[in-house]
């Protein structure tokens, strides 16, 4: 009976998350063609629900197990360390939000990968990009799920697969049926329930352990390191560094959040987005991951008490802290996150195979798919790439964390020189840009693979630096054909 | 700036790059205060509220000076204007291209642009064809 407690609000969630995603399919018929709406909603997102779906699509379940975890054993160092997610929505917005904008009205570019395309004048880019963004996405996505299942299975006492099969088939089902204004909507539900999740689990730490300053009394007294930015040596200065590159000024060229400058409807709603987003991500990044420091006055043992992962330390501070009910609202936060971002890439991912790579070789062919016919292949599509992600998280690896972070690392150094170069750099052009995707991403890949590193920092390092050289001295020795420079010129640089 | 100094698609993209300029000393700017504010006063053995002063200065300014470059850059850098009319797309629910793709129904809504979209995609497809 208690456990079935713990269930009632995720079941209500998930049920009004796929009420939003039907209505939001309702909402949509008859505006604008089909692609344009599954894909990017039309561009009508307003400031709130940009700001939100952004977030909620940053913000993952790593956010709100992973990290906070860590901050148990770390201390204070791993929140400031955090903090540098505060800047990415004003990177996002500032930096790409109204170039994205205005390029994607101009080309009538419904994804990432069209802008790549008709910038570098590559479909060789443009595929190569898709079948990257597919990769990376199915791996974070298998990471999502595992962790969202886990959590599920260490809150409520239900099974693994029981936890996969409820959120796992609500996500991919109501993805399928929404779309990207679904997806919008939802993300929006998602980032307030997280608050919601957040709130919940500080009143249970507060509650249970006595009150802040007699918690941070219990911390002074068992961990002092954990009062001091280095952590005893915990937290050396090399992954403030890197941790800078890789979850704050990196980003923005994220796919999945680039995509989200193409579908705000006005100005108004992106500079909204920017100072609303600004404040909520900051309460929802720090407030969770100090969340995670403060469990350290409940939660007093070893790590070894508590199955040795630092994963385990959210879930038990919620099962420890809240009575049943509360702790199904609690976990509803991470679970959001999860289905936020599974969601979020889905969408990304469908858009990839069926926008970028299945149309434009029926454009190049001269052959032209009915709107019924693109419709059902964009669902089934969806449908399909969300089975395969569901079926290969069913007996998860173990080593699902560090995938997750190899996959935010390879598309930042896939994209980041391919996107800013492509945006702000004239003399940009198409070898420059091929180089830079493969060698970039192929070097950072192999690093990773090799656990080779530069002065003990993180390989995006390596794999950014190649990329950006290999930008440079292709997109230097290319010579173009004026005419094309010109073509590019009136979109991109316009004088 | 107000909406009805831009104009031109030109003059909204020079906008953007003043934008992103203005985004990138922003960061300096949080950078700075993230620095200052944790490492700087972590050598003090200042607590307020129960907690050491650097903890605040580092994970809680940062965050404040964020939200002010959010808002200073939405009122003082940042400029509305018709993102529609300045690129000449077409209005939503209008009879664009069917698909959302660059067909004809766009080059006769975009004029130019789209008929330029369509023109590079066409190139690229010549291009490396015979690459």
């Amino acid at each position: 009976m208690e456990n079935l407690v713990a269930l009632v609000p995720l079941v209500l969630f998930l049920a009004v998350a796929l009420g939003i995603s039907f209505a939001a399919r309702r909402r949509s018929v008859g505006e604008g063609g089909f692609v344009k709406e599954y894909f990017i909603g039309n561009r009508t997102l307003g400031g709130f629900v940009l700001a939100m779906t952004t977030i909620a699509t940053y913000g993952s379940v790593s956010s709100f197990v992973g990290g906070p975890g860590q901050a148990w054993l770390i201390g204070w160092g791993w929140v400031y360390m955090a903090v540098v997610q505060v800047t990415a929505l004003v990177l996002l917005y500032g930096i790409m939000g109204k170039k994205l904008a205005l390029v994607a009205r101009k080309l009538d570019a419904v994804t990432v990968i069209d802008v790549v395309r008709a910038r570098y004048n590559s479909n060789a880019l443009a595929n190569i990009s898709a079948v990257i963004v597919v990769l990376f996405f199915a791996a974070t996505m298998v990471a999502q799920f595992v962790g969202g299942a886990k959590l599920f299975e260490a809150v409520t006492g239900y099974s693994y697969m029981v936890g996969l099969v409820l959120f796992g088939a609500a996500v991919i089902l109501f993805t399928t049926i929404g779309g990207f204004r679904g997806v919008a909507f939802t993300d929006a539900l998602c980032g307030i329930i997280m608050l919601v999740g957040i709130g919940v689990l500080a009143v249970g730490i507060m509650t249970a352990g006595g009150g802040y300053e007699n918690i941070m009394d219990t911390i002074k007294a068992n961990h002092p390191a954990m009062l001091e930015p280095f952590s005893g040596g915990a937290m050396p200065g090399t992954l403030y560094f890197t941790q800078w590159l890789l979850v704050g000024v990196f980003t923005f060229v994220l796919p999945q959040s680039m995509v989200r400058c193409m579908g705000f409807k006005d100005t108004k709603a992106l500079h909204g987005a920017m100072i609303t987003g600004t404040v909520i991500i900051g309460l929802m990044m720090i407030g969770v991951t100090a969340l995670g420091v403060l469990s350290a006055g409940v939660l007093t043992g070893s790590l070894a008490d508590y199955g040795s992962s630092v994963d385990n330390i959210i879930p038990r501070a919620i099962a420890q802290t809240l009575p049943s009910w509360a702790a199904g609202v609690a976990i509803i936060g991470p679970i959001a996150a999860s289905i936020s971002t599974v969601s979020s890439l889905l969408i990304a991912s469908s858009s990839a195979i069926i926008k970028d790579v299945y149309l434009h070789s029926c454009e190049a062919r001269g052959k032209q798919p009915s709107e019924r016919g693109i419709s059902r292949g964009s669902q089934a599509v969806t449908l399909c790439v969300g089975a395969i992600v569901f079926a290969l998280a069913v007996v998860p690896p173990d080593v699902i964390w560090k995938i997750n972070m190899f996959a935010f690392g390879g598309l930042e150094t896939a994209f980041f020189w391919v996107m800013v170069c492509g945006l702000f750099w004239k003399r940009a052009g198409k070898l420059g840009a091929l180089l830079s995707m493969v060698g970039g991403t192929a070097a950072y890949c192999a690093c990773m693979a090799l656990g080779f590193k530069v002065m003990g920092l993180h390989q995006i390092v390596i794999g950014i630096t190649v990329a950006g050289v290999l930008m440079v001295v292709g997109s230097l020795i290319e010579k173009r054909p004026q005419a094309e420079q010109q073509r590019i010129d009136q979109v991109f640089f316009p004088e | 700036m107000s909406q009805s100094d831009i104009r031109t698609y030109a003059q909204a993209m020079r906008q953007a790059n003043k934008e992103a300029r203005a985004t990138v000393a922003a960061l300096a700017c949080i950078i700075v205060v993230w620095l200052v504010g944790g490492f700087g006063l972590a050598g003090t053995d200042i607590w307020l509220f129960h907690t050491p002063l650097w903890i605040i200065g580092g994970c809680v300014a940062p965050w404040i000076a964020a939200v002010v470059a959010a808002v200073a850059l939405s009122h003082r850098v940042f400029a509305d204007f018709d993102l529609d009319e300045v690129a000449g797309s077409c209005p939503v629910g209008s009879a664009a291209a069917p698909h959302g793709d660059r067909g004809a129904d766009a080059v006769a809504c975009n004029g130019i642009a789209a008929e330029q979209g369509a023109a590079g995609s066409n190139a690229a497809d010549a291009n490396e064809s015979g690459e």
